[in-house]
This record gives C-alpha cells, structure tokens and sequence, in this order.
C-alpha cells in the first residue's frame, strides 16, 4: 500500500486522537486536593474564591461554624452576578452548615465559589475539594480525532484521488 | 535565483527523508502524550493571599516547559543523529557533497528543516497545554512561552548539530547528546545559586519565561519572585551565546573543513 | 594536451601518517577513460580531490580546468559521479529520488526528465518502488542514471561494476558506450575488473602507492609493453627457433611450452618471413601476437615493474 498524503494525515489525526485519550488517564489519575482551611466570613458578609478547572467530578466537603449559604458559578455567572446580583449558579445550598456535595463541572473555566454569611456573627468555614475523574473535554477531543484519522485513513488507504480520476475518465467516456 | 530553489530543494528533500513515515507520526504521539499526560493542571488556591494567575502560571512552567525541555533533549538528538551521523556511515552525505550544492545551505537546510519542525511541533502542544489551563492563543503566558521555546530549542539544536557533525555515527551521537547535556545538568547543578539554575538546560527557559511574565504582570503576580534581572540576563546570554559559538563552529567546520573520504 | 578535461599536478595528500598521494600527475583527454590500480593505491582520494570532498595537502588539481578545491560547486554542475557503494534515501522512490536529484542540477523539467532516466536504464517499471527494494544491480543502474540526469560533460565512476555478476557488467558497460556514443558525454572509471575495461576504454592511467606510473592511449601502451617481443604458437618450437635464430631480424628468443617468445628489431621482415621459414620446414603457426597484448598483461607487467 502506497502511503498518500491523506493516509498520513489520517495516521497523524489518529496518533494525536490517541494520544489524547491516552493522556487523560495519567491525567484523571491525579485526585487533586486543594482546600481552605479556617477561613472567615464577617457578620452578613461575603466572602469569594476562584478556582480553573477542567470539566472533571469534584468532591466538596465543607465544615462550618455556623449555617451559611454557598453557591458555585462559573465565570458567566459570575461576571453576571457581580454586575447585576443575578444569582445563576452551577451549584448551591442554602443556610447549610456541613455536608458532601458530588459536582461535575461542565466545562474548561474559571469557577467561583461565594460563601454568604447572613447572620450577625463571624463565621469561620473549612472546604476541600477533591477533583477526579477524566476530564471530559479531552476524551471528547481525542475520539473526534481517531474517529477522523480513521476515515481519513481509510480514504488514503482506498487512494480515492486515483479512483476520482478513474471515474471521472469513464465518465467522459459515457458521454 | 537557481541558488535559491536548490535550497528549496534541500528542504524539501531533507523534510521528506528525515520525517519518512512513521517517523513524523510518532514524535507526534510521543510529544503529545507526554507533553499533555504528565503536564501541569490546574491547583486551587489554598488561600487568598496567593492569585490563581500566580498558582496556575507558575505550575505551567514548573510542569509544561520543563518536561518540554527535557523531552525536545531526546527529539533533537534523536534527529540530527538522523539527518546528519546517519548519512556520514551510510555515504549518502558524501553523495550530496558531490552534487552541485552549496555545503552552507546543505548544512542550513538540515538544521532549518528539524528546527522548525521541532518547533511547530513543541510550541502547538505547549500552546494547546496553555490552552487546556484557561489560556488564550494570544495571551502573553503563549507568547512568551513560544519565544522561550525559540532560545531553548535553537540551544539543543546547536548542540546536536555539531555533536552529530563530528560523531558521524547515528547511536554514538544520539547517546552522545543525552549524556552530554544530561552531564551539563549534573555539573550546573553543583554550581552555587544563581548559576546552578541559569545554566541548566531544564530551568533556563523556565527563568527567562518567568521574568518576561512578572514584568508583564508587574504587581499582579509574584511569581517565581527569587528570579532576578541578572538570572534572567545570564540565562539568555548563556544560551544565546553558546547556540551562536556552536552554530559558527559547525558552519566552519562543515563548509571549509569537513573532508568525506 | 588541449583535449585534457582532468588534470593534475604534483598532487600530495597525507591522512594521519599514511601517504594516499605522493606526487600525482594525473592527465584524462576527453572519453572513455580507465583509472586502474591495486587497492590503496589512491583512485578513490583522487576521485575525493577532483570533486572537492577532500583538500590536497600540496600540488594542483583541475577539472575542466577550474580549480577542484576553490571550484568544487562550477565543476560539480558539469559532472555527474557514481561512487562506490553510494547511500541513497531508502525510503524514496526510485523516480522521486531522481526528480530531486534533478531539481538540484536545475533541470527545466525534473520528472520528464527523471522518467526518461529510468528507461533509459530500464528501471522505468520500478519507478514507484522504495529503493531498499532494488538489488544490486537495480542500485547501480539507478547511480549511473543519477549521475546521468544533469546532462554532465563528465561522469566518473567509481568501482561501478564491483556487485555485479558477468552479465550485468557487461550490460553496465554497454549503456556507458552508448551514452559516450550518443550523447557525447565523457567517462573517468576507475575499477579493478579490467577485461571489460579494455572493451570500452581508450586511454588508462595507471597509478601505484599514489603515483601515475603510466598513463596514455591503449593502444600506445600496448605497443610500449610489448616491446617488440612477438609470442609464436608452434606445433614444433624447437625446430622453427632453430631457423629463427639464423634470421637476422630476431635478436633473442626463448621457448616456454609450445611458445616462443622472439625479441625481433624489424617487425616488417618478420611478419612477412615467419611464415615462408615455417612453410619450409612443415610447422604449423597455430597464434601469432604481440606479448602483453591486454590491459590486464600490461597492467600486470607495469605493477611488476614498479614493485621492483
């Protein structure tokens, strides 16, 4: 089998799209910790944090000293509810002092975590999150590449250039 | 004119023979997968007085360039040793020496072809890396990135270029490049600060990228705040210089030196 | 000599302590010409110095009478080279291999004139193979069409024959005559198989420990080594050197087997008397020729004479 421009293109698409899906692994094999320890929120305050993630599953726990609201939005939501007060968020609880919350983010971005203190006294709160799982996006990206670099290697391998040709002889043969 | 579509010519021909097939396809799949399975990701914050630009950039130079630099240390040697030991043992460069051709351009285009594919390839994944951690195409963390990429890899090109011009032997000089360099990072790194990271090979591209990104960010980051302007300076000259001096030196060596019995 | 397309003069070269060239006066006129010598001798670091691959310690050395070494890229546009067991990229085709090569001597049209290259020595149905897929044969074919493509005054060829078998060579050979016949281009090869030499060649130089210990038309050197001693044939030797010895016309003879070996001053006389002696006392004359009469016999006589 002669090796075409296209078949080669395809190989590459493919590699790529393999390797992709192959990185993710190592990747979602990282269970990132990260938290806030004894932060505090001032009577009827509002505290905030910013975080990047990848669409991946996070585990939040929290712990607080007294019931506070939480709501988690990315950076639309965000920007909106900073501009406006629009409260739009991926995730929230109200008046909720400790618990487990299974989140899967949607999407490559920026997220924003507000914490609200809606009583007279300070708040003082623990968050962790533990991120896992594959990062949704890249296996996404890596089966649009094998899926492509198969056809396109099927396409070479078939040398559809020459077969084009042929046809469009016999074509004009017919006529 | 003639002049110029040879050189043409030798690229073409060189880019052809050095990345004939699965070569080209496999470098592919190794960068990326080890460029973007064993990156940087993003951290949170564990508290405020730390910005997430600071978190995530500094974790993109600590992960994505120097695993970069460490890998394209295997790709270039891994290259000249092909394009340039190769063809000494197997007399195809005594054949080329006999053809009407220029040996600056011979040698140039050798070095451009693996270069700027090296290149394409490093700077797309460390792109598409920055990409992945919030990045935009044109953000100054990119275009930083990529000029740093330029020093580093003209460094390690110039390095393999003129080990594989005087090995002339591919398995010498490809083992020949690693433990040099990987001698160069042991020895530089038993020099007193700042010098043990300036002139490693590995750290010297994450200072210069460093400094280029605090400057840019003045106020807003205080990354990698050990790193001064006199770090920066020695790391840019120290490989600056040395790829001139190699690249001189081979250029020399090749076009009015090299005897191929 | 006008006609000279190679010359050299005084030509010294020196690799660690090893004298490859020792004072090299090599003279090549236009045509099919033979470079022979034993193994080391310095064919194949003339051949370098000619194309600019290796710098002369001391002494001349012009191509078309531009300096090999200042000059190398002008000469390199007017000759065409085949060495011995050349490298070629194992990946390209054998078409794609000439277009480039093409290319690189400014040929207007590359891959005509590549395709024509092939069938001219019948590579043309395996224009699309890898070349590591050629044999032996195929690979050299394929160099003398290399060396051919960018319509050169001048191939050299070096050891073009070593891996081939008999009929092969005789086939490599005979493509060389006629591209020298039809095209006008001239020849410089140097092997070891001289037999087939002699059929194409017409001017041989002969070179030992780095030197040209003689060099000049064929037919020159056969007569030169001759030297006028004639090999007779007989069917009784004893009897017809005894009437030869009575002529004035041989000088000395001597007999080995059934041959006699006659050292004569007068060619003329000898041609025409031989056979009446012979008739006269009922000898039959089976051969009559000169004593080295092949390159390989007078190749084989120069290196006994300079071993000396």
């Amino acid at each position: 089998m002669k090796i075409n421009v296209v078949l080669r293109v395809g190989v590459v698409f493919f590699l790529v799209g393999l390797s992709l899906g192959i990185a993710a692994i190592p990747r979602s094999d990282r269970q990132i910790t990260a938290g806030m320890t004894l932060h505090s929120i001032p009577p009827y305050g509002e505290v905030s944090s910013s975080f990047f993630s990848p669409p991946r599953d996070v585990r939040l726990e929290i712990e607080c000293s007294h019931p506070i609201n939480f709501y988690l939005f990315n950076s639309e939501g965000f920007e909106a509810y900073n501009e406006s007060g629009v409260l739009n968020p991926i995730f929230y609880f109200e008046n909720g002092s400790r618990g487990m919350y299974f989140i899967s983010l949607p999407k490559r971005d920026i997220y924003y975590m507000v914490f609200r203190n809606l009583l007279n006294t300070t708040v003082s709160f623990n968050i962790t999150m533990f991120f896992y799982g594959f990062e949704k996006d890249l296996l996404h990206m890596s089966m649009i590449f094998v899926v492509s670099g198969i056809v396109l290697i099927v396409l070479g391998a078939m040398d559809v250039s020459r077969f084009l040709l042929r046809f469009r002889k016999e074509l004009m043969e017919i006529r | 004119m003639k002049s110029k579509r040879n050189f043409l010519t030798l690229i073409l021909w060189e880019f052809e023979e050095n990345f004939s097939f699965p070569v080209f396809e496999i470098l592919i799949f190794v960068a990326v997968l080890f460029l973007i399975g064993f990156a940087s990701q993003s951290m949170c914050p564990h508290g405020t007085s730390i910005s997430l630009l600071d978190i995530v950039l500094s974790d993109y130079l600590e992960f994505s360039l120097t695993g970069c630099a460490f890998i394209s240390m295997f790709f270039t040697g891994f290259l000249f040793a092909r394009s340039i030991a190769r063809r000494f043992s197997n007399k195809e460069m005594k054949m080329f020496l006999s053809y009407p051709v220029k040996r600056r351009s011979l040698l140039l285009s050798k070095f451009l072809v693996n270069f700027i594919v090296l290149y394409l390839l490093f700077g797309s994944v460390l792109v598409f890396d920055a990409v992945l951690m919030g990045f935009g195409v044109f953000s100054p963390l990119v275009g930083f990135t990529l000029l740093s990429l330029l020093i580093s890899l003209m460094f390690l090109c110039s390095i393999s270029m003129i080990v594989a011009l005087l090995i002339k032997n591919e398995a010498l000089s490809f083992f020949a490049v690693f433990f040099l360099i990987y001698g160069l990072e042991q020895y530089v790194s038993g020099l007193k600060e700042p010098y043990n990271a300036c002139f490693s090979v590995s750290r010297g591209p994450t200072i210069i990228t460093a400094y280029l990104l605090r400057s840019y960010y003045s106020g807003k980051v205080s990354l990698f705040s050990y790193i001064t302007f006199k770090m920066f300076m020695l790391s840019l000259t120290f490989q600056i210089s040395v790829t001139i001096v190699l690249m001189l030196i081979s250029f020399v060596y090749f076009v009015y030196f090299l005897e191929v019995d | 000599m006008s006609t000279r397309i190679v010359y050299t003069k005084d030509l010294f070269k020196l690799f660690g302590n090893v004298v490859a060239l020792d004072g090299l006066n090599l003279e090549v006129p236009k045509g099919i010409c033979g470079f022979v010598g034993p193994n080391g001798s310095g064919k194949t670091t003339t051949i370098n110095i000619l194309l600019g691959l290796v710098k002369p310690d001391s002494g001349e050395a012009y191509v078309f009478g531009l300096d090999c070494w200042r000059n190398s890229y002008e000469i390199k546009r007017r000759v065409g080279v085949l060495h011995e067991n050349p490298g070629y990229p194992m990946s390209f085709s054998a078409q794609r291999f000439l277009e480039y090569v093409a290319r690189i001597y400014s040929v207007d049209k590359p891959r005509e004139r590549a395709l024509e290259m092939l069938k001219l020595v019948g590579l043309y149905d395996v224009r699309d193979r890898a070349i590591k897929g050629f044999s032996a044969g195929m690979l050299q074919r394929l160099g003398l069409a290399q060396a051919l493509i960018g319509d050169p005054e001048l191939v050299i060829l070096d050891e073009p024959t070593a891996n081939l078998d008999p009929s092969a060579r005789l086939m490599f050979l005979e493509k060389v005559k006629e591209f020298h016949r039809d095209h006008g281009v001239n020849f410089l090869i140097s092997t070891h198989i001289l037999p087939e030499l002699e059929k194409v060649c017409s001017w041989v130089s002969i070179i030992m420990n780095g030197v040209i210990v003689d060099q000049g038309y064929l037919s020159d050197l056969v007569s030169k080594y001759s030297a006028n001693i004639y090999v007779v044939e007989t069917s009784d030797p004893r009897l017809l050197a005894k009437e030869l010895e009575k002529t004035g016309f041989v000088k000395d003879l001597w007999i080995e087997g059934d041959k006699i070996y006659c050292k004569i001053s007068d060619l003329d006389s000898f041609q025409r008397n031989l056979p009446v002696i012979a008739s006269k006392i009922n000898v039959s004359i089976k051969n009559l020729q000169p004593q080295y009469s092949s390159l390989e016999e007078i190749y084989k006589e120069v290196v006994k004479r300079n071993e000396k």
